[in-house]
């Protein structure tokens, strides 16, 4: 979706985002997603900006009033055959009504200065409801910290 | 803490809408049944607490990240 690129014109804008990290950013309706049942342990923010960073393949997801910011990367750039079912209160919860409805994002997260995502509970976003939630595979193959490793030529 | 006893077929309710049933005990495992709204996530404690501090070191290290972010951007050009 091209409204998902970068940070809003002024005049889709309807929310500015201050953040530490970032700067004080703009955002519209459509790159903000309501996370019901915030994120894991996390249930105090509910309300986050997507931002894709600068055409290339990794986004931000930021809450919307407070210092809480995550490094996310399409499921398919961060692992090989990855996949899972998603549960029927998912599916309610996202108001999806077929997987190509939802996008999945791994969480980047950076350990003594080795890069890794989180196999184990990847965020899931539906541009359609603009709903989202981290969502827990029931599968011990994948793990909290997966390296991240560049592949050749890509 | 609240302690009830149970037997196997039995259940507790949390509030009006969260329902844990004892399906059964097997040596020292019980086997629990859990019914809640869909905005009530249930999973094993300490998976929840692993995933937590895995969010909270990718979450709260803000000034970190957007130097990352940088350097992820150049290693992806």
């Amino acid at each position: 979706m091209d409204d998902m690129n970068q940070t809003a014109s002024s005049k889709d804008a309807i929310r500015t985002v201050n953040s530490r990290a970032y700067g004080s950013f703009q955002v519209t309706e459509s790159q903000i997603y309501h996370f019901p049942r915030g994120l894991i342990g996390l249930h105090e923010f509910k309300d986050f900006a997507l931002i894709q960073v600068d055409d290339g393949p990794f986004h931000i997801l930021h809450a919307l009033n407070d210092e809480l910011s995550f490094i996310l990367l399409p499921a398919h750039l961060g692992a090989e055959n990855y996949g899972f079912q998603i549960d029927r209160p998912t599916v309610e919860l996202l108001a999806i009504r077929q997987p190509e409805d939802v996008n999945t994002f791994l969480i980047v997260n950076a350990i003594d200065d080795e890069l890794f995502v989180n196999l184990k509970a990847p965020v899931l976003a539906a541009p359609g409801s603009r709903r989202g939630c981290q969502f827990v595979i029931d599968d011990p193959a994948y793990p909290i910290r997966h390296p991240l490793i560049r592949k050749e030529g890509s | 803490m609240l302690v009830l006893r149970r037997k196997p077929g039995e259940a507790v309710m949390i509030g009006e809408t969260i329902e844990v049933q004892v399906l059964g005990v097997e040596g020292d495992t019980v086997k629990l049944g859990f019914s809640a709204p869909q905005n009530i996530q249930i999973m094993r404690k300490e998976l929840m607490e692993s995933i937590l501090q895995e969010n909270l070191k990718a979450g709260k290290n803000q000034i970190d990240q957007s130097q990352l972010l940088h350097l992820l951007n150049r290693f992806t050009k």
